[in-house]
């Protein structure tokens, strides 16, 4: 164990307001303890279980118990966690830790239950993607009934999976130009979750309940993984390296801005890697790019020292 | 001057700065942190990434010499120690990640100069250079790493690293004492915070390693050998829980979360069920278990509490990343409908494609 009251005691008293020194005093004298984090962990690792479980279960009683009772089993389920949920908005209660998990496990169980409808009674038929998208509109609806920024997760990463799979961009432009591929989807998810960011501007302090982080992560990572995907196909690679340094630049920009370090992060981090693997894919000799390579990690650093100084990190 | 690393003092105002986010600026401004440049987690974790890309650059451009992984390994180390004595880098990931691939590389020379030689011997050699860095750089990861090498090389003494090793109780008993060890020296006031992060380090790992080093050397073929497997998770379990609830720290609460793993994985091999109800049963407890204690505790002041006292921006995206991460993915496209030889269209080829 370590205690740093005596540090805490020796800081000037206009540095902080009595009760949160008392506050501080309390947690490093153990006084208090909050296992929240640790409850975060057990809860993430249950639901997680408790949806793996299910798919094998799937897998290894479909002919003994049938399809229909697995689905009314897995749907019954479901409700039974939107019911807890439910319970907690008509009360008008902020929902505990315990009951976004349990609102969470209900949507996953839902998108499971959906999975196997489509997969065994064929319902789409050609056009079985949009069950994705069914999916995606239900989960948003969800999240927006619940006020739920995890079962939002999950939406976003259902819409993200239908335009992956659906979506055929090349057909309505040039078919002759490589823009069916993976890097413009992603990209023009990024810009789809940017704009509902900005929907959300306005409510940064009050009724977003935190959605525009939601939104902004989404479209930062999908907008990187989209500039990074464009290098696979000879014809967008340049396009792509051009638009990871611009990308970097702008999320930078933005992190500074609004002094938020994780987007520094991202801007650092995916442009050093971005540019790495455009290196690779570009001069393809490897002494060449291990010469490229150690300088932009180089410069990566110093970037990196120099933002980091202007940030003045804990700001976020 | 060269610097070795910050004082006791010093690391104490890091540890309080890093701690108290609000504190910060408070506390760099008493200047007693000894300017040291230090980082959050986030900012760690890409400088480590980037330490250990530039690394790899630096290996492929000096494969052309000769005894590159020497020249290499010294260049890294002069640069990390330059970074830590001349810049007052520390705990920024980029330094550390730097030192380690130095070390490491520098004993991996050694090693391949020494054709032959005993391989639970070079297990033991990195595992001292990472000792070694981690006693640099005060880092507990490291330690923990180092340590855990140790009980590999204790387990492989004698045999090969991808063979059957022979000396795994010996491992598990060296495991489970560092454990105990670490448990009960972690009730003294440590005045260097790192010294007793090191020691939680090891109070988490080493009851797990202990009970997996049980397992392999026992293979659990008999009742005896696994319930003597469940009663090694479940003491350390109890011991864990008990520690972390009387003395209110985090490591211990820790360990016991992976020992909850092993525990279960030890009481599914004594029960006949099929694995996916194993599976349902181990999650429905777990949630239900974390959602009554979230309620039991969300009201207290004192004590263990689950009240949120402190936000933390890397907990709030690893939430995110792990709901997107659970989605389940797209369903299987339907089989296509059956064409002919001909092709889709045309028929005798025309579609160009069969």
């Amino acid at each position: 164990m370590h205690d740093l009251s005596a540090e805490l005691h020796a800081l000037p008293s206009d540095a902080m307001t009595e009760p949160a020194r008392g506050q501080a005093l309390r947690l490093e004298q153990r006084q208090v303890l909050s296992v929240r984090p640790e409850l975060l962990v057990m809860m993430y690792v249950g639901v997680a279980t408790l949806v793996a479980g299910t798919g094998l279960l799937i897998k290894a009683n479909l002919d003994r118990i049938g399809p229909m009772t697995l689905l009314s089993g897995i749907f019954a389920a479901s409700a039974l966690c939107y019911a807890i949920g439910l319970r907690a908005r008509q009360a008008r209660r902020v929902r505990s830790l315990g009951e976004d998990y349990i609102l969470l496990l209900g949507a996953l169980l839902f998108s499971t239950a959906v999975g196997y409808a489509e997969v065994k009674f064929r319902l789409f038929g050609a056009g079985w993607s949009r069950q994705l998208l069914l999916l995606a509109a239900w989960h948003l609806a969800s999240a927006y009934v619940f006020r739920s920024r995890l079962v939002l997760s999950v939406g976003l990463t259902a819409f993200a999976g239908w335009l992956g799979v659906e979506s055929r961009l090349g057909n309505l432009l040039d078919p002759g130009f490589q823009l069916r591929g993976l890097g413009p989807r992603m990209l023009l998810c990024a810009v789809l979750f940017c704009i509902g960011s900005e929907v959300h501007r306005r409510q940064r302090d009050g009724g977003g309940a935190g959605f525009r982080d939601v939104y902004l992560h989404f479209a930062v990572n999908f907008a990187f993984w989209g500039a990074i995907a464009l290098g696979t196909r000879s014809a967008t690679r340049l396009m792509g390296a051009v638009l990871v340094l611009v990308l970097a630049g702008l999320i930078a920009t933005l992190a500074l801005h609004e002094r938020r370090q994780s987007f520094l992060i991202y801007a650092v981090g995916y442009g050093t890697i971005g540019m790495i693997l455009f290196e690779v894919w570009l001069l393809r000799d490897a002494l060449v790019v291990s010469w490229t390579g150690l300088l932009t990690v180089i410069g990566a650093v110093l970037l990196l020292f120099r933002l980091r100084t202007r940030l003045r990190e804990s700001a976020e | 001057m060269i610097i070795a690393r910050p004082s006791v003092a010093e690391e104490r105002w890091l540890t309080l700065a890093s701690r108290y986010p609000a504190l910060r600026a408070a506390a760099e401004a008493t200047g007693r942190g000894g300017q040291w440049k230090t980082a959050s987690w986030l900012s760690r974790c890409l400088g480590f990434l980037l330490g250990l890309l530039g690394a790899g650059m630096l290996a492929g451009v000096l494969s052309p010499f000769p005894s590159p992984w020497l020249i290499g390994g010294l260049l890294l180390m002069v640069a990390a120690e330059w970074l830590v004595a001349q810049r007052r880098v520390l705990r920024s990931g980029i330094e550390e990640a730097v030192y380690l691939c130095g070390a490491v590389a520098a004993v991996v020379q050694i090693l391949v100069w020494s054709k032959g030689g005993q391989e639970w011997i070079g297990i033991a050699m990195i595992a001292t250079a990472v000792l070694l860095v981690g006693w640099r750089l005060l880092n507990p990861l490291f330690t923990t790493l180092a340590v855990s090498g140790y009980s590999l090389a204790l387990a492989a003494r004698g045999g090969g690293l991808f063979s059957s090793y022979g000396h795994e109780l010996e491992a598990a008993l060296f495991s489970g004492g560092l454990a105990v060890a670490a448990l009960i020296a972690g009730a003294r006031q440590w005045r260097r915070p790192s010294h007793d992060r090191m020691l939680d380090g090891l109070v988490v790992v080493m009851p797990c390693l202990a009970y997996g080093w049980f397992l392999a050397h026992a293979g659990l073929d008999t009742p005896r050998d696994r319930a003597l497997a469940l009663a090694i998770a479940a003491g350390f379990l109890l011991a864990c829980l008990i520690v972390g609830c009387r003395r209110r720290t985090r490591a211990p609460l820790l360990g016991a979360l992976a020992l909850l793993a092993c525990t279960a994985s030890a009481l599914s091999r004594m029960v006949d069920w099929s694995a996916h109800w194993q599976i349902i049963i181990a999650g429905a407890l777990l949630l239900g278990t974390a959602v009554i204690l979230e309620r039991l505790l969300r009201h207290r002041d004192a004590g263990l509490t689950s009240r949120l006292i402190d936000e933390s921006v890397t907990l709030d995206l690893a939430q995110m990343a792990g709901a997107a991460r659970l989605t389940p993915g797209p369903a299987e496209a339907p089989p296509a409908p059956v064409e002919g030889q001909g092709g889709s269209f045309g028929g005798a080829g025309a579609s160009g494609r069969f």
